[in-house]
């Protein structure tokens, strides 16, 4: 604990708590939540829209939801969504990435020509007409955000092997007759490995951020399954008489994107600077 | 009076693995108007003492000594603030050393303004003034460039003449040719001596060639392991050395065996920067080392201002 | 001379493209030629700019030339390419100047040794580990070090790890550019010590180039001065330190003499 410290500083070192917690909430939502049954999506009329009370901490939903064990539900759909935002777009950009800056040449310009296709739309407004063609659901919201994301991961990837290239270590390599196949999974691909994996472990953050705004729009998961996007967007027609609606998933995304936030500049510090800023 | 009067510096610096002795009983005098070269492998020392001096240790650094203290005044209190008027510094790169997007005239002109209170037309004729006493031909035309236009012995020059500007008259050159070629770094070796005896300077030369020491230095000081384990006039230092590790240093030199016979290396490493030391620090290494060698601090031997600590008798030196 | 040479190189041009209205610039290396005789040491003195580095890089194919040729072994070793290349590359060793640099630092050193064997076909086994701490031991250093990482080295323990990597395909011609350059004298005195052995053991061929005049002077054989791309000096070590032929060599020389030669004071 006291070497974490030291690592990442308070700020980080809360920060990374705050997320853990999430973590650990999402694997346990059914046996945290106080209402399992409502957190899954089962309506409770009787009690609905009712304030913070002793019973509901964080108040209910229209249909007499405990808040607080949706948001708790949320969490595993909300986390899973930024990972699995985050995995597409590595298994898209790092290859892209490692070719271009390894080969150079015209296979660089053509990856990269069309990675700028990519980055030359705004991301947002290229995920919602992604999700819009696609449809609302939760796998098409995870690829309409991937696709605005990868270009990212491909210029880091390359960015970074034009560095490793210049190596002495890896021209050795190339001397002594290794081929490149080989030099690329030996040489490049474990060192390019580790910032990269910094920067996805702190791009859930935006990433889920991100998806979160796709269902806000309704573009998202589909109910009942409980989704924070969507909580906030499901209580703005009740605001601001019954704020909490909106509010408390508010609240809850603005905790977790700025823990990652947070996070990710005590990385970065503590690594000397290789990540973009993250969204 | 030395100008610089060290005795028994060290500096420890915490870290999470216990403390580094970077330096551990370090001792210099250095007079008004020499050249005092400090020479020593990585790792013994030399260029966190420097640090000290500039007051540039690292955060949390621990600095004790007997005597640290420059023209009378406490260098543990007073570095920060002598450090860019009296105390100049000359890195080892000249190019990071200097601002990339900033014409010289630009950089020379933030030095100047920031220690002297001139109309900006003297000042411009104090920056000509300085570069051509560092020996730049064409000054105006150097005023005008950016640093990538100028060689590394250029920018060098202009580095030595920011140092100058800044009034200072004691540099700590650390390294400064190191990153020239050798005719080059001959030439800013002689400019550092012409500007010793024209302008009444002091240089501490921090390095790890015996050639610089030989080619710029009056007196030098060895170190090994963080320890000053010899002193004295360049001549006496290279020609009869006193302590073992010097006369070891000296015969690893391509130069000192005859062509293509094996060369005298030095077996062994030097002791872990957080080891504790209780005898001489080259006594795993040495080979005329004695019993006591490894227990016992070595005592001081000296032959007129030439000293050096070891437990041999001066005649076996 | 009797046999032929192990490396011929005849008026080699390099010439960096400029731009396509820019003038042609000045080259690199301008017309070098030189050969290096089976067994022996070629020292390839210059400062920067000189166009040692440049000569090094077209030994090595990683550089084209503009005209000229160089035999490695009686073959015309511009004519290759691809595979041949990558198959006849093996005849060559490379040490590069800094050690840790050049070994990856996430391998162990048993498996740097091993890259280039396998590079070239050789399957992983036990006796690929023997080789490897076969070539460790012939570069001064016990089999325990197999296992460590370079991050776990000094810097000519990394040294000797990388010529043993550059021993591993028994080359028949080793290529040192700037060895000992990165290291201390006293370390300096074992590597150079280290090379003469093998130059003794192996009947190794060596291309030792540097820019420090007097390291290379002490291991060479025949000694080539290069200035801003010029050959300015070629013939015997000892011919050419007793009486240099170039201003320029003699400066070199003199460098460090000044308090030697007073005297002491």
């Amino acid at each position: 604990m006291k070497k974490l410290v030291q690592r990442l500083g308070w700020p980080g070192t809360v920060a990374l708590i705050i997320i853990l917690v999430f973590v650990l909430v999402a694997l346990l939502a059914p046996w945290i939540a106080p209402y399992p049954l409502q957190g899954a999506g089962g309506p409770n009329v009787a009690a609905k829209l009712s304030p913070p009370s002793a019973d509901y901490w964080l108040g209910t939903d229209h249909l007499g939801r405990d808040i607080l064990s949706r948001i708790v539900y949320g969490t595993r759909v909300s986390l899973t969504n930024g990972m699995l935002i985050v995995a597409f777009s590595l298994l898209i950009g790092l290859p892209i990435g490692l070719a271009a800056g390894y080969f150079g040449g015209w296979i660089d310009e053509a990856l990269m020509r069309g990675t700028d296709v990519f980055l030359a739309f705004p991301a947002l407004l290229l995920a919602v007409l992604m999700a819009a063609a696609l449809g609302p659901g939760f796998l098409n919201s995870v690829i309409a955000v991937a696709v605005t994301w990868w270009p990212w991961y491909a210029r880091l990837a390359r960015a970074e092997v034009l560095v490793l290239r210049g190596q002495p270590y890896v021209e050795a390599a190339q001397l002594s007759g290794v081929s490149h196949w080989r030099i690329i999974l030996r040489h490049i691909l474990p060192a390019t490995g580790r910032p990269l994996t910094v920067q996805a472990a702190l791009d859930v953050g935006p990433a889920l951020l991100t998806a979160a705004a796709l269902s806000f729009l309704g573009l998202g998961v589909l109910p009942p399954t409980a989704d924070w996007g969507q909580m906030v967007d499901a209580g703005r027609k009740f605001f601001p008489a019954r704020w909490w609606y909106s509010a408390m998933p508010g609240l809850t995304i603005f905790a977790i994107a700025l823990a990652f936030s947070v996070l990710g500049d005590a990385l970065r510090d503590r690594k000397g600077g290789t990540g973009r800023a993250s969204a | 009076m030395p100008l610089l009067d060290i005795r028994n510096l060290s500096v420890s610096i915490p870290t999470l693995d216990g403390d580094v002795h970077a330096v551990r009983a370090v001792s210099l005098e250095i007079e008004r108007g020499e050249i005092h070269g400090v020479i020593g492998e990585s790792g013994c020392g030399k260029t966190m003492t420097g640090m000290a001096v500039l007051g540039l240790a690292p955060k949390g650094a621990r600095i004790v000594a007997d005597r640290f203290h420059f023209d009378g005044e406490d260098l543990r209190e007073r570095a920060a603030h002598l450090r860019g008027r009296r105390i100049g510094m000359i890195a080892q790169d000249p190019a990071a050393a200097l601002n990339p997007v900033l014409s010289i005239a630009r950089q020379m002109d933030d030095v100047i303004r920031a220690h002297r209170d001139l109309p900006h037309r003297n000042r411009r004729a104090e920056a000509i003034e300085l570069l051509a006493a560092t020996g730049l031909p064409d000054p105006e035309r150097v005023l005008r460039s950016y640093p990538h236009q100028l060689s590394g012995g250029m920018q060098q020059r202009v580095v030595i003449a920011q140092a100058l500007a800044t009034g200072a008259d004691f540099l700590i050159a650390d390294e400064p040719t190191t990153a020239l070629d050798v005719s080059v770094g001959a030439q800013v070796l002689a400019l550092l001596r012409k500007l010793v005896t024209e302008r009444g300077l002091t240089v501490l030369m921090i390095t790890h060639d015996m050639d610089v020491i030989a080619e710029a230095c009056d007196r030098a000081t060895v170190l090994y392991a963080g320890r000053s384990v010899e002193t004295g006039p360049v001549g006496a230092v290279l020609q009869s050395p006193g302590h073992p590790y010097t006369r070891a240093l000296l015969a690893a030199l391509p130069d000192a065996a005859p062509l293509g016979a094996r060369l005298a290396a030095i077996e062994g490493s030097i002791p872990p920067p957080r080891s504790v030391i209780a005898g001489c620090a080259f006594a795993s290494r040495c080979p005329q080392a004695l019993q006591e060698c490894a227990v016992t601090p070595p005592p001081e031997r000296n032959r007129a201002a030439h000293r050096w600590l070891c437990h041999l008798p001066e005649d076996a030196a | 001379m009797t046999t032929a040479p192990i490396l011929d190189v005849d008026n080699l041009v390099i010439r960096y493209r400029a731009g396509l209205f820019a003038a042609r610039p000045k080259p690199a290396v301008n017309g070098a030629s030189f050969r290096l005789a089976r067994g022996e040491t070629l020292g390839i003195v210059g400062e920067s700019g000189s166009g040692k580095t440049s000569l090094l890089r077209a030994i090595l194919r990683l550089l084209p030339v503009e005209s000229g040729q160089i035999r490695l072994e009686g073959q015309d070793w511009l004519a290759l390419n691809g595979s041949a290349l990558r198959r006849e590359r093996q005849k060559i060793g490379v040490v590069l100047q800094n050690p840790f640099l050049s070994l990856s630092p996430r391998l162990t050193i048993a498996e740097i040794l091993a890259e280039p064997i396998l590079a070239q076909g050789g399957c992983q086994d036990a006796a690929m580990r023997d080789k490897a701490a076969g070539l460790l031991s012939d570069c001064g250093l016990p089999a325990d070090f197999l296992d460590r990482r370079a991050g776990e080295l000094s810097g000519g323990q990394a040294q000797r790890v990388a010529i043993a990597r550059a021993l591993a395909l028994e080359p028949s011609l080793l290529i040192l550019d700037e060895p000992t350059s990165a290291l201390d004298v006293s370390v300096q005195a074992q590597i150079l010590n280290l090379l003469s052995d093998l130059k003794e053991s192996r009947g190794l061929s060596m291309l030792f180039v540097t820019h420090n005049l007097k390291v290379v002077a002490h291991v060479s054989d025949t000694l080539l001065v290069m200035r801003r791309g010029d050959v300015i000096e070629f013939g015997k070590t000892k011919e050419v330190i007793a009486a240099p032929a170039d201003p320029y060599t003699r400066e070199l020389l003199s460098f460090g003499r000044r308090e030697r030669l007073v005297g002491t004071s």
